[in-house]
């Protein structure tokens, strides 16, 4: 069974390293530079993936935590943990991509306008999130008080998006997530497609992660299992 | 007995957003406009304060030499007049939107200590036969007169 998963992981590894490449040659070199910004535009193409992968994530985090409160899987217990892991991963990136991204076009590394604020109580709430799960010792415990903080904390993720619409920012309003305007109406078609092809690439590295996050996390309940009762 | 901490969560749910949403609401005024800074005129000297706006058209008089900024920022109702004095990022133009961090002086300008530059969510190749934008960026090919 294992062995089999092992294989299918080792492509989608493959398939990552592929749309990375792939990604990174199309945002680099096939992509033209923007009529305002010139060359630094090009974070786009690794700002938004990443920044959406975190949403994807703590999305996931959500769901797993409301079925395991729900039905007491361990699984999705582990499946909550490992997203929740990696989302923190890509929320910490995303806050270094924008951070360059934002010195040579704001002229700041950082401001505490709306959206970068509240990406910044995301990336602690689930920062807590993990000191958190590390410190409670009994499982079935740690495992319903991380549900509890990654349902709340994933709550803040509707308030970033909505932040630059609510509030004055210095953040400009969403290019792709948005429901009154169409994506090719605010990024040029040469551009959406570097776009598309490195936030596929984003999505399989994702999941590439996570399914090495998962399978981690379910060792590491066998070894405990095996420490508990003893035999293989 | 999961009901009872099923609806107590969600009224403690319910509370923190309400006092997020409400508390952030008027709280996170990040900055001001130059009519609101013109109604509070006399509470605004001598406050640390953001100010943001569209840098109006021909009214940017850069001094190069000493590194000093004049100009003007409005809402399209009040207008203020801006000094600043370093470098403002390279995004900073006339008509587009700008934010600035300082204080009113006693003559009404708005010293400001940092300049930042608003940009669109729109991103587009350059036209034909244009150079893209902040042309600094291509080594040797400065704007002339900078």
């Amino acid at each position: 069974m294992e062995k089999r998963h092992g294989r299918s992981r080792t492509i989608l590894g493959g398939l990552t390293l592929v749309s990375v490449l792939l990604g990174l040659y199309w945002g680099l070199v096939q992509a033209p530079p923007d009529a305002y910004q010139g060359q630094l535009q090009r974070i786009m193409y690794l700002h938004i993936p990443t920044i959406l992968t975190a949403y994807l994530s703590f999305f996931i985090v959500f769901i797993m935590s409301c079925l395991y409160l729900w039905k007491r899987d361990r699984r999705d217990d582990i499946l909550a943990y490992s997203a929740a892991e990696i989302g923190v991963l890509f929320t910490g990136l995303t806050i270094i991509e924008g951070s360059i991204w934002g010195k040579p076009t704001w002229g700041v590394w950082w401001t505490w306008d709306a959206r970068l604020t509240l990406t910044a109580i995301l990336f602690l709430i689930f920062v807590g999130y993990l000191i958190l799960r590390s410190l409670i010792e009994d499982e079935n415990r740690g495992a319903i008080c991380g549900a509890v903080l990654g349902i709340i904390g994933f709550l803040d993720i509707p308030l970033i998006h909505m932040s630059v619409y609510w509030w004055r920012t210095l953040h400009q309003p969403p290019s792709i997530l948005r429901p009154d305007k169409l994506p090719w109406e605010n990024v040029h078609p040469s551009m959406l497609i570097a776009l598309s092809i490195n936030f596929a690439a984003f999505l399989l590295l994702y999941f590439y992660l996570l399914s090495l996050r998962f399978h981690v996390g379910e060792m590491r309940e066998e070894v405990k299992r095996m420490k508990l009762y003893g035999g293989a | 007995m999961r009901r009872r901490f099923l609806i107590g969560g969600l009224i403690i749910l319910a509370a923190l957003t309400y006092l997020i949403y409400g508390g952030m609401r008027q709280a996170m005024v990040y900055f001001v406009t130059p009519s609101e800074l013109k109604e509070e005129n006399r509470s605004a000297k001598d406050r640390f304060l953001r100010m943001g706006g569209m840098v109006v058209e021909g009214s940017l008089k850069k001094d190069l030499t000493a590194l000093t900024y004049r100009f003007e920022i409005t809402d399209g109702v009040a207008t203020v007049p801006v000094f600043f004095r370093g470098v403002p990022p390279d995004l900073f133009a006339e008509g587009k939107g700008a934010v600035v961090e300082g204080r009113i002086g006693k003559d009404g300008v708005f010293l400001a200590t940092t300049v930042m530059a608003k940009h669109a969510e729109e991103y587009s190749p350059p036209k034909e036969g244009t150079a893209p934008y902040p042309r600094s960026f291509i080594p040797g090919k400065e704007e002339k007169g900078l």
